[in-house]
């Protein structure tokens, strides 16, 4: 796989791209590629331009709508009834774990209608629908680069003149041995609750299933208006050995994009439960979110548990916040939350911790597809970024390939699986279990390729 | 493990201890040529198919085993064995567990059964014609070993078994006196399992894997070398040609007629 990598490197010229950090949205430091480096007479004298992209982002405003959980017994005819007296607007109702989204009256706050609906005994529970957000960490830093992730021969990290880390030799997911074993499944479907995916796009193409579902939008389109989700659906799943672009993680696995995240790359709650729950719904097997939200909040924790409930692994980012981990990715039982590492197998300094994390995965300049209009003309449809979102499709491409495997595993054992074969790579400082990495970097080649049992 | 070895290598000297210490019994209240007494170490070697048929690897043994043949009419007797086996599945991959695992741990202690009848159909000058047939059971002993290099501690545990029936003609020349060449055509099917479980953290699995050999006719060739009225020595050679190939087996033994 590298030698696609390094091939678009020699002949393209990589444009890193500085991206402005919103207060609440992810950006990712990017590279574009220069596409007309694929003519043939422009491969001895390829054209390098080095400018700024900026993708604006605007900080999402506090959230102005509800998610209401009425008591056993109250039928949604009369729980819709109660809303409409209220003068709730935009009712949406979520019937598989009974909740309903409202949004505040014109005349109340979102704390007033909190305490209003809370007071009423036929309500469960009451709380704020949070905003969610994609993630990554801001970086203008230049740079060039391969995928490393997957297969780290060692050496220097040509980033830009002045920024050069150093590459450890083996500080990849050991992907492949373990296609050696599996390359995937075409039965086998990933979907990603984001900002949808370019169903144009060269290395996904031929692995979207189907348009999937809009949920911000409310359509049957979930095409990619951001970039952010194409990046990490091709990390997981770009079409693999194609002689174009880059290797994904489970080679035939395919691709269900849900679009739960708008184009600014925010979006709330009810969008991500409504994903988790269609995307469990109708055929997928693995479930990628690599965006959350700061705040727990026990419908979100239900369709985490309805997903898991349905035989479908659910993988979440951390976060970039360096804080804790974010929501859906802290519950444990039910999704596995994944921190990122560097090019040297080290713990990326944005990476959330906690105990909630189960493994990690590179996630420092990871290169995956984004859409042409986002590379802009002249550049090749492929970025550099960084963050836990890259960090979590990795590891939803394992999952993947294990279900390809084992699809009589539970959601639990494929869980276990990822964390038990995991390396302990931070060990020295920190052996066992910890805050940081979890178990470990995930392992795609213990995981996949049998044990030898010797005397 | 050790214990249960032990356990049963005390059987297996009990048994030889009373056939030793019956001898001057048999000798004073049979007839001459009723028993015989032996050991043996015999080779098996197959081509064995699993998973249903998609995967193939190689099932050895190594046999260690006491005989006692009893003729219960002129042309008739019947053979029992016990023995220790030592069987060697190496090779075999174990997918339907948690991680997957690839045996080559060697050779697996077990224990072995068996018995077998040997009829005269035809004897008519220098050719003798007998009709042999066998069965051989081993049950193989648990076997653990640890998973290392996991987050977590583990171990897989595993127990081999197997099974050899055959059954076919035996074609003797007799014309060289205590030397008798003989020829063996015989079906024979073999039949094993290996049963594996696996503890890895909260992981538990459990795979049982059938397997079946490739060929299933025999042929060997072997004699039986009289030393004096008592002591036969017996050495064998069998092949076992299947699609692509060819099996081997090897017996070598002896036979202490009372």
């Amino acid at each position: 796989m590298r030698p696609l990598a390094k091939k678009s490197h020699r002949f393209f010229p990589v444009i890193p791209i500085l991206a402005l950090l919103g207060l609440v949205s992810l950006d990712f430091s990017q590279v574009r590629k220069e596409t007309r480096d694929a003519r043939p007479s422009r491969q001895t004298a390829p054209l390098i331009k080095v400018g700024q992209h900026r993708r604006p982002v605007r900080p999402a405003p506090p959230t102005d709508r509800v998610l209401v959980k009425f008591r056993q017994g109250v039928t949604p005819q009369y729980a819709e009834a109660i809303l409409q007296a209220g003068r709730y607007g935009k009712i949406r109702e979520i019937p598989r774990i009974g909740v309903f989204r409202v949004q505040t009256p014109p005349n109340m706050t979102l704390r007033e209608t909190l305490l209003y609906l809370r007071r009423n005994p036929d309500v469960e529970y009451a709380g704020p629908d949070y905003r969610t957000r994609i993630f990554a960490i801001p970086n203008d830093r230049y740079f060039l680069s391969d995928q490393y992730n997957l297969l780290n021969r060692g050496g220097i990290l040509d980033v830009s003149p002045d920024i050069q880390p150093t590459l450890k030799s083996g500080a990849d997911i050991k992907a492949t041995p373990a296609w050696e074993e599996t390359k995937g499944d075409a039965s086998v479907i990933i979907a990603f609750l984001d900002t949808g995916v370019d169903m144009s796009h060269i290395e996904l193409v031929n692995k979207v299933v189907s348009p999937g579902r809009d949920f911000v939008n409310n359509d049957m389109d979930a095409t990619d208006d951001n970039s952010h989700g194409t990046w990490v659906a091709g990390i997981a799943a770009a079409e693999t050995n194609n002689n174009e672009g880059i290797a994904g993680v489970a080679w035939n696995c395919r691709v269900l994009p849900v679009k739960v995240i708008d184009a600014e790359g925010n979006g709330f709650y009810d969008e991500l439960i409504e994903g988790l729950i269609w995307a469990a719904d109708n055929g997928a097997k693995v479930i990628n979110v690599s965006a959350g939200g700061d705040a727990d909040d026990p419908a979100l924790k239900a369709a985490c548990k309805y997903a898991y409930d349905k035989n479908v692994v659910v993988v979440a980012a951390a976060g970039n916040d360096g804080v804790s981990v974010s929501y859906p990715a802290a519950y444990d039982d039910y999704v596995l939350a994944v921190a990122a590492t560097d090019t040297s197998d080290e713990h990326a300094s944005f990476s959330n911790p906690g105990p909630q994390v189960d493994v990690a995965a590179p996630g420092v300049w990871i290169l995956g597809p984004v859409p042409q209009w986002y590379a802009g003309p002249g550049f090749l449809p492929y970025i550099f970024g960084s963050g836990t979102s890259a960090a979590a499709p990795h590891v939803a491409g394992l999952a993947a390939l294990l279900v390809s495997v084992k699809p009589w595993l539970t959601p639990k054992q494929i869980m276990d699986v990822i964390r038990y074969t995991a390396d302990d790579v931070n060990k020295a400082q920190l052996p066992g279990k910890d805050n940081q990495i979890g178990y470990g970097r995930i392992n795609m080649g213990r995981a996949l390729v049998p044990y030898k049992l010797v005397r | 493990m050790r214990k249960r070895t032990r356990g049963v290598m005390s059987a297996l000297t009990l048994v030889c201890a009373c056939g030793l210490a019956g001898l001057p019994v048999l000798q004073a209240s049979s007839s001459p040529s009723k028993f015989q007494t032996g050991l043996s170490y015999d080779r098996l070697s197959r081509t064995v198919t699993w998973d249903a048929g998609a995967h193939q690897s190689r099932a050895k043994a190594d046999i260690f085993t006491v005989r006692e043949a009893i003729q219960l009419k002129p042309g008739l007797a019947v053979e029992l064995l016990a023995g220790l086996s030592l069987s060697n599945f190496n090779g075999l991959v174990f997918r339907n567990l948690p991680v997957s695992l690839d045996y080559e741990a060697g050779g697996a202690k077990g224990l072995l059964l068996g018995c077998g009848v040997r009829a005269r159909l035809l004897g008519d000058g220098d050719f003798e014609i007998e009709g042999i047939g066998r069965f051989v059971y081993s049950l193989g002993f648990n076997g653990t070993w640890p998973l290392q290099g996991f987050a977590v501690e583990g171990n897989s545990r595993g127990r081999p078994s197997w099974l050899v029936a055959s059954l076919g003609p035996r074609i003797s020349y007799r014309f060289f006196g205590g030397f008798v060449p003989y020829a063996t055509i015989s079906a024979s099917f073999f039949s094993g399992s290996f049963v594996m479980d696996q503890t890895l953290g909260d992981l538990t699995g459990h795979e049982a894997k059938t397997l079946k050999s490739k060929g299933l006719l025999e042929v060997a060739l072997g004699a039986d070398y009289r030393v004096g009225e008592r002591l036969t020595l017996r050495a064998e050679a069998g092949f076992l040609p299947y699609p692509g190939g060819v099996d081997g087996s090897a017996s070598v033994g002896f036979l202490y007629r009372f």
